[in-house]
């Protein structure tokens, strides 16, 4: 048997309310049904009586998901602006999350050459598992908002299309041979370069660096894609067993 | 059974209700609505569960300020008014006092026509 307002709940998310104010609702609907109960009790009423009543005076499930859902700052942004959040945010955060990395890899090598082996790590773990792990964090969001399944991986697949690549080299930096895209350097000594690349798929450098480096490249793909491909499958077994 | 009053009437009056009863002291949700069932003698009768979303909204505004509190083993959200959800309940009692001395007078003029 579902807890009670469970089925309210699910209802919310899925018309669009943001995870917390669905929280804070179910959390004070249950304390209020509680007080009712025990006013009920206390007049003399018994318990399946008073449980009952109660949830008559609180309102049933429909009045009480049209009170929340005609108050429009409780819709999270998520759910009225998928696109933006799933569809622009993939960018931004590669960015927010690669650059303390960058930064962890440029003071470990500026350090001496003992260092290299931690800077190369740091790389090539930041590369097998930061978009994966944003591709994850996307698949959750789509699950706790109850967004359909392709919106997560339409954020999956923008990150992999923009293919953010993180890479570290010993020496001066060449500007002249520099590959185009968006790149952050941190050279303190004129002697280390390390940043990182954010160079569409579609050009031909990424794919020569897909074809030099396949076996990690095919790892993050398929890690990336993992988390949409959970999402999609757990929502038809939910679909199948509801049916 | 007893009519409820009429849903075109009622827009803004329970978050003028709330705020007022907030006013002098902080209150959780289910004493809200007992103090509102008692104080109306039973005329505003509403589903009580949503006064949560209307709590919600003012809290989000500013209006009001909520603060969880163990109180003899139950967990309660206390709401409190703010100095902004001050300004708004003056505004709308400026708003609802103007409406009924409209709507008073209106009846006042119509009950004399008819005698």
């Amino acid at each position: 048997m579902p807890a009670p307002f469970e089925i309210l709940g699910e209802r919310l998310l899925r018309d669009g309310v943001a995870p917390r104010h669905v929280r804070a609702y179910l959390t004070e609907l249950r304390e209020h049904l509680a007080d009712l109960i025990e006013q009920e009790c206390a007049a003399g009423g018994d318990a399946r009586e008073a449980l009952r009543r109660a949830r008559a005076a609180l309102g049933d499930d429909a009045t009480l998901a049209a009170a929340m859902l005609a108050r429009p700052g409780v819709r999270s942004l998520t759910a009225r602006a998928p696109w933006l959040v799933l569809g622009l945010l993939p960018p931004v955060a590669m960015i927010l999350l690669l650059v303390p990395l960058s930064v962890i890899g440029s003071v470990l090598l500026v350090r001496g050459q003992g260092a290299v082996l931690g800077a190369s790590a740091i790389t090539a773990s930041a590369n097998l598992l930061i978009i994966p792990a944003m591709s994850a964090l996307f698949a959750l969001m789509a699950w706790r908002q109850r967004l359909a399944p392709a919106w997560a991986l339409a954020g999956s697949t923008i990150a992999l299309l923009f293919f953010l690549h993180m890479e570290f080299h010993l020496g001066a930096p060449n500007l002249g041979a520099m590959p185009p895209g968006l790149r952050l350097f941190y050279t303190p000594d004129h002697h280390v370069r390390v940043g990182f690349n954010m160079v569409p798929i579609f050009h031909p450098r990424t794919w020569a660096l897909m074809a030099a480096q396949w076996p990690l490249v095919t790892a993050q793909y398929l890690l990336t894609l993992l988390p949409a491909t959970w999402l999609w499958l757990d929502r038809r077994r939910a679909e199948r067993s509801a049916a | 059974m007893a009519r409820g009053p009429n849903p075109n009437f009622m827009a803004g009056v329970p978050e003028l209700v709330i705020l007022n009863l907030l006013r002098e002291q902080e209150m959780y949700g289910y004493q809200i609505v007992q103090a509102i069932r008692t104080g109306s003698s039973g005329m505003l009768s509403l589903a009580e569960g949503v006064i949560y979303p209307v709590l919600h909204e003012l809290k989000q505004e500013g209006a009001l300020k909520a603060r969880r509190q163990t109180v003899e083993g139950r967990s309660r959200v206390y709401y409190k008014l703010t100095a902004k959800g001050q300004t708004r309940l003056t505004a709308l009692t400026r708003d609802w006092t103007g409406l009924t001395a409209t709507i008073q007078a209106l009846l006042g003029g119509r009950h004399a026509r008819a005698v």
